[in-house]
């Protein structure tokens, strides 16, 4: 298991991925919520962003990218305000989907319990 | 087309608070139809030591939050009891980011109804600062 905070260049703060995995060309990442604790929910904005760094460790581990790598569109995204206590059902699969220029395109699976939940879909641009 | 909604009134409709609460004012509104949010963008704020350290930019994921905060004033009416309902936000469809937002910055955001069936009601966001375009998508809420 390898550490989000180690990778991203978010400080501590706004690092939303505690541990991921490669697994070949994808990447299993598994979300953190600091701050947020038992019944209370997941904010929106942490949701997204976790998942977006989903996306991000995905392209640096598999692209490589030496810069910034900036968030630039993002589908498909469900909110049904999951409990901070259930962050540990889910993970996140994440994969690059096409590369175009300087833009990246990853697809990630989100799984509770290892059940799929819902695919979404994110954009970088190698800044 | 109604006045301002004050932050006092603000915390009264919506169950976010500090450092959850991503709207500073309703600059104005029309039930139904649309709502303009205001966001002032702060290095003061705890998204800044982080996202990046020496270098804040304010995270789309945040956008997403100013955009959805405002669009929860789309079916809210002070005078009428039962048209005091925010809405609950239920998808991010697509949101596409076009311009940096920096410290410094006024978000002004205006949420728009596309659609209704039922329940479910498709807004678009756009985000602007100084008039030029920084952040826009699609947003589904639930409503009632």
């Amino acid at each position: 298991m390898l550490s989000g905070e180690k990778l991203l260049p978010q400080g501590n703060n706004m690092v939303y991925i505690d541990t991921y995995e490669l697994n070949g060309s994808n990447v299993s990442c598994h979300p953190r919520f600091k701050g947020i604790e038992g019944e209370n929910s997941v904010p929106l904005h942490m949701w997204i962003e976790s998942i977006g760094q989903a996306g991000e460790i995905c392209l640096r581990q598999t692209e490589a990218p030496s810069g910034k790598a900036l968030l630039i569109n993002i589908e498909g995204v469900p909110y049904t305000a999951i409990k901070a206590d259930e962050a540990s059902k889910y993970r996140y699969c994440a994969a690059v989907e096409k590369r175009f220029g300087k833009y990246i395109r990853t697809e990630i699976d989100v799984l509770k319990e290892e059940k799929t939940e819902f695919r979404c879909s994110c954009t970088h641009y190698l800044g | 087309m109604n006045s301002e909604i004050a932050i006092e009134e603000i915390i009264q409709v919506l169950q976010h608070r500090n450092p959850f609460l991503l709207i500073d004012r309703v600059k104005e509104y029309e039930y139904g139809k649309y709502v303009i949010g205001v966001k002032n963008v702060s290095v003061n704020e705890p998204w800044a030591t982080g996202h990046f350290p020496e270098h804040p930019v304010y995270p789309g994921a945040l956008i997403i939050e100013s955009s959805a905060q405002t669009g929860g004033f789309l079916f809210y009416d002070p005078e009428e009891t039962d048209r005091q309902k925010g809405g609950m936000l239920a998808s991010v469809d697509s949101f596409k980011f076009v311009r940096a937002v920096y410290p410094g910055d006024q978000l002004l955001i205006k949420a728009e109804l596309i659609s209704r069936f039922g329940k479910f009601v498709k807004v678009r966001a756009t985000a602007t600062v100084d008039g030029k375009r920084a952040a826009e998508g699609e947003l589904t809420y639930v409503i009632g």
